[in-house]
């Protein structure tokens, strides 16, 4: 599987399975952090979530841009300037 | 261009002396505030006579001439997605119902990574400007072109609608301008902004806000600690004794009756995202797939910044400060100007008159930067897909689509600018919800299967699109938001306020099944990109 559908597939799990815990979880989500505390484990993991939203768009912005533009650099090596990233690399 | 700004200046001015003589309430913003207010819109309508000398061409006019840089696309994709809805309605929602309301954080950071991993790449390496380019790309032209048009432009209406009721209330409320003369002012600068300056002027207003916007949130976050100096547990305690719900605030339960609602809202707001008109064409503003990928990164970031202050410091905030504080409430006992007006309220509280002003003119500049974005999509829709390719035949002179995209933009205004009058004091929550469940089921099916699936045929999109427009709409005008809360009858006929679960499948299913019974319009699936 491509890396955009892998990263796709857990990004939109990830936000079904908080809406899961949220629609039938409510015992779990609704209890305290800590002890005596307001902070709920809903809140915490809702900001764990939206964590994994932003890393995942981060990382994957990231790590394509450095691959194609290696990619690039590389068919500039060998006197092809005229490739593109949607040309075909050797 | 100078006659109309000064026409529009007059009738500023004209409406600011009206509340100057008659108002003057406490709830009424101070000078203070109307000197932002004006400053503001000085500063939107510098920027889009500047565009406007630098606006010549389609590709100009639509997409800026793919001008923008990343990180500023990425400031104009939060802008068009942070409506006023974020900063007021997000921050009066969790006022009402506390907790739930994450979802609707939630829901636009995972939807623009979605996007980003299966649709912006393609989008963009295909180069053209509207949804209905990408279909016609490798369907039959004239019919996708037409539902595409229709299928764009009914949300974008329906979100404008909205945007434009919620204007009108809020520069009401803190201007104590009448209702009509606030719509006709926001409607009538935003046909200024995008019939002159096109999506260079509508994405530097659009940056300018979201700049704004995050500066402003961040500052009342910081103010807010401050006041409580610095123990977070102090506040969320105030919070909980304040609030009917007590401790149960930061628990589930406060907004969906059953689990198949809370899915269905969340259907609608990850997928619908990818089916906004407006979100779709920043894709096209930037020079390079680069710079496409690094803006939606950005937009990720600075929307997660804003929504997770928004809702773990500012709305409890409110809840802590503004709820039962006798400064704010009215003579019925409710908050003053509802729910939409708690964030305002807060910045009061925290920063005093100057406060108030800054956060509602930034407030005023969110709506005319959405608003803006959203004529321009519908106008671009109604130049570009209806004039040049179905009514022209692609015959159309690029000057005058240019030209039609004007006189479009002018005439979405208009219409704006009626039905904000005919809906005045509506409940506009089911707009949204609408806009937002045709997006999810009519744009988004079709447009995820032309990009995928090689076997999609014309017939398939058209009439599967069209099985999820009719039926997101029927369901929410038979549902209990339309049916019950605006028509008045007891019982809903469909029981869910939010239809996307059904709808999205079932157009899903129908653009596959009559995919396959139609051999005759059987075409090849996309070749020129990679799978």
């Amino acid at each position: 599987m491509r890396f955009s559908w892998r990263m796709a597939v857990v990004v939109v799990v990830v936000f079904f399975a908080f809406v899961a815990l949220i629609a039938f979880g409510q015992g779990i989500l609704g209890r305290p952090l800590v002890d005596g505390g307001l902070f709920s484990v809903g809140m915490a993991l809702g900001l764990l979530a939206m964590g994994a939203s932003i890393g995942a768009t981060a990382l994957y912005a990231l790590r394509i841009n450095r691959m194609e533009a290696e990619a690039q650099a590389g068919d500039q090596h060998s006197n092809n300037p005229a490739s593109t990233n949607e040309s075909e690399s050797p | 261009m100078r006659v109309i700004i000064c026409v529009f200046a007059f009738l500023a001015m004209h409406a600011g002396g009206a509340y100057a003589q008659t108002e003057g309430g406490a709830e009424a913003a101070g000078p203070l505030a109307i000197t932002m207010f004006f400053a503001i819109i000085l500063a939107t309508l510098v920027i889009t006579a500047w565009a406007a000398r630098r606006t010549r061409s389609a590709h100009e006019f639509y997409a800026a001439g793919s001008s923008i840089s990343g990180l500023q696309n990425g400031f104009a994709i939060s802008g068009d997605f942070m409506s006023a809805g974020t900063f007021l309605g997000m921050t009066g929602l969790v006022y009402m119902a506390g907790f739930d309301v994450i979802i609707y954080v939630l829901a636009p950071m995972a939807g623009l990574a979605f996007i980003l991993f299966l649709l912006a790449e393609r989008l963009r390496s295909l180069g053209r400007f509207t949804f209905a380019d990408v279909l016609s790309w490798r369907l039959e032209e004239r019919p996708v072109r037409a539902f595409a048009a229709v299928g764009g432009l009914a949300v974008s209406l329906l979100y404008l609608i909205a945007q434009i009721v919620g204007a009108g209330t809020l520069v009401q409320i803190l201007f104590g301008i009448p209702y009509a003369w606030s719509v006709i002012i926001v409607g009538g600068l935003m046909v200024v902004y995008v019939s002159f300056g096109g999506m260079l002027a509508t994405t530097w207003v659009q940056i300018t806000k979201a700049f704004l916007l995050v500066g402003g949130v961040v500052f009342m976050a910081i103010a807010l600690l401050v006041y409580f100096k610095f123990d977070v547990a102090a506040l969320y305690t105030a919070a909980a004794a304040n609030h009917p719900l007590g401790a149960d605030l930061f628990a589930p339960g406060g907004l969906y009756k059953d689990p198949l609602s809370a899915f269905s809202l969340a259907v609608a707001l990850i997928f619908g995202m990818a089916g906004l008109p407006h979100i779709l064409m920043r894709f096209f503003t930037v020079p390079n797939i680069y710079e496409a990928r690094r803006s939606v990164f950005y937009a990720t970031g600075i929307i997660g910044l804003v929504f997770i202050l928004i809702f773990f410091l500012i709305a409890i905030g409110t809840i802590a400060l503004v709820m039962n504080n006798p400064e704010f409430l009215g003579p019925d006992g409710v908050v003053r100007g509802g729910g939409n007006m708690v964030a305002i309220h807060l910045a009061g509280v925290l920063g005093g008159e100057i406060l108030f002003g800054v956060m509602s003119a930034i407030a005023f500049a969110t709506i005319l930067a959405v608003v803006a974005g959203l004529t321009l999509a519908s106008a671009a829709t109604i130049s570009h897909d209806l004039y040049a390719n179905i009514f022209r035949k692609d015959r159309a002179a690029e000057r005058e689509e240019v030209l039609v995209s004007r006189l479009a933009a002018f005439g979405v205004g208009v219409t704006a600018i009626l039905l904000g009058i005919a809906f005045e004091g509506q409940n506009i929550i089911y707009l949204i919800a609408l806009g937002f469940a045709i997006a999810a089921s009519a744009n988004f099916p079709v447009l995820l299967l032309s990009l995928y699936w090689p076997g999609l045929t014309t017939l398939g999109a058209v009439v599967g699109g069209g099985v999820g427009l009719v039926t997101s709409t029927a369901m929410v005008v038979t549902g209990p938001t339309v049916w019950v809360e605006v028509i008045g009858f007891s019982e809903p006929i469909f029981p869910y306020a939010y239809p996307a679960a059904f709808s999205l499948p079932l157009a899903l299913a129908t653009i596959f099944i009559v995919s396959k019974l139609d051999p005759a319009g059987r075409r090849d699936g996309p070749r020129d990109l990679r799978y």
